[in-house]
């Protein structure tokens, strides 16, 4: 007669869906078996007391047999020790690259925080080496959202160039020190604030710096003129550069020299607080909504030459 | 079969294994003395109580053990000596009926070459793991060179393991049908 009994499945059964699952668990990959550890922690926990008062009796009964270190042995753990401490020491190294990557993007975000830009950090992968000029090829296309005129950017502050061609995997990032680039208008920052900068005029003079004349001010509290000296700061205050690039840094000056066909005029060498034709990383300013970024600057104050 | 015996020589034997581990070690081989049970279990139980027997040990051997991982704590991984144990228990299984079952000498052999067969599930499964990318710390070649030599060392402590485990058998059910060493064949 068919009772519940008889429905129930046989050991057989039993066995063979149990092989099926144990396969199963065997060949999965063993990050979705973490779960186990659980169990398993429970079994050594369950067979903790007697097999640790075995060791307690075997351990002084066995100790006067023990060989020593085999040399061959502890030649192993040695190099693998050391392959460690190299495999610790690369991860070291690769833990500072992403804190200081980290850290230029927050310095970049901290610039401008209330532009729409997103920071996409890219590698530099070639460069365009002809007589006059020499682009950066960049490895960050339209996959990541770069577009033409997009802002670069190296160590958070410091204006590379601008993104001139934009390929699907790749863009070309042409650095302001190329002779390509043409002029800007810039501000020599004379004090902290924005109305201490003094306006100027700058051209790619090759070896990597730019040059260029500077507005001559008054300074009608000390009653002289403004003077420039080398190490102040110079900005980038250009309506024809997207909003997202006002303000970052050009460079520093480097030469200060009068201008050879008025004298009352200097003529001011600024040099980029990194040489941009060696950088290796740059991180693109790339406007979340790119009209708006080009219109802000023509909608912002009046900060023109 | 009686199954609270067995629980509790596969208990105080899971201790012995994990006690003794290092005590016996002769390098990196190492005998198992759930294996060597579960050997014993196969030889004299009835085969569905040896094919379960075996399973049960195999997978207290997967909890118990954990595998060293190339970076971090070492995992546990279900199935590898579950499943050889069963293939272990369907070896011995086909080969007792053609052998001196009731010797102590038959067990030795059978041990041998039943912890061979688990052993090589366990290399092959771990293999695999490790083809599919598992940060598994695990050298097939020579990992299984060092899986024979403990399926030796195995057979070797089935002689002496076998003496006490006969000795107990009428406890664990199987008087009349285990091995013998005193005895010849009937």
């Amino acid at each position: 007669m068919a009772g519940p009994l008889s429905r129930r499945p046989s050991a057989r059964t039993l066995l063979r869906i149990s092989l099926v699952l144990l396969f199963v668990m065997a060949i999965v990959p063993m990050r979705f078996t973490r779960w186990t550890t659980g169990f398993a922690d429970v079994a050594v926990t369950v067979s903790a007391p007697v097999s640790n008062a075995i060791r307690w009796v075997s351990d002084p009964l066995t100790r006067p047999f023990r060989r020593s270190a085999d040399p061959a042995l502890a030649e192993q753990y040695l190099q693998e020790l050391e392959v460690a401490r190299q495999r610790s020491l690369d991860l070291d190294l690769k833990v500072r690259e992403l804190e200081r990557l980290v850290f230029e993007l927050q310095r970049g975000a901290e610039l401008t925080p209330e532009l729409g830009v997103q920071q996409v950090a890219a590698p530099v992968i070639g460069r365009f080496s002809e007589a006059s000029s020499s682009a950066l090829q960049v490895r960050a296309g339209a996959g990541r959202d770069v577009v033409e005129n997009a802002v670069a950017v190296v160590e958070g502050l410091q204006l590379l160039g601008r993104v001139e061609r934009v390929t699907g995997a790749w863009c070309v990032v042409r650095p302001i020190t190329d002779d390509a680039a043409g002029g800007l208008m810039a501000l020599v920052m004379t004090g902290e604030d924005l109305d201490s900068g003094i306006q100027c005029r700058l051209e790619p003079a090759g070896g990597g710096r730019l040059e260029g004349p500077a507005t001559w001010v008054f300074d009608e509290t000390r009653r002289a003129p403004v003077e420039i000296t080398v190490g102040m700061t110079v900005r980038l205050r250009d309506e024809t550069w997207p909003r997202s690039a006002q303000m970052l840094i050009v460079g520093e000056v480097v030469e200060v020299s009068p201008a050879p066909d008025e004298p009352t005029r200097t003529v001011i060498t600024v040099a980029p607080t990194v040489p941009l034709q060696r950088v290796s990383e740059v991180v693109l300013r790339v406007p979340i909504d790119p009209q708006e970024d080009d219109e802000a600057v023509g909608a912002g104050e009046d900060g023109s030459p | 079969m009686n199954w609270p015996v067995f629980a509790i020589i596969a208990y105080l034997l899971l201790g012995l294994e994990r006690g003794l581990r290092d005590a016996l070690a002769i390098g990196p081989v190492q005998p198992s003395f759930l294996l060597a049970l579960g050997a014993y279990i196969a030889l004299s139980a009835p085969p569905m109580h040896a094919v379960w027997a075996c399973l049960v040990l195999g997978l207290t051997l997967d909890l118990t053990g954990g595998w060293p991982m190339l970076a971090g704590a070492a995992q546990p991984l279900i199935g590898p000596y579950a499943l050889g144990a069963v293939l272990m228990a369907q070896v011995i299984l086909t080969l007792r009926g053609k052998l001196v079952r009731h010797h102590l000498a038959t067990l030795s052999v059978l041990t041998l070459f039943g912890v061979i067969a688990a052993q090589l599930v366990v290399v092959v499964l771990l293999s695999i793991q490790k083809l599919t990318g598992a940060p598994v710390a695990f050298q097939p070649g020579s990992e299984l060179l060092v899986r024979i030599g403990s399926a030796a060392y195995t057979a070797v402590l089935a002689l002496p393991l076998g003496l006490l485990l006969i000795a107990i058998a009428p406890l664990l059910g199987f008087a009349g049908s285990g091995p013998r060493p005193w005895q010849r064949r009937s």
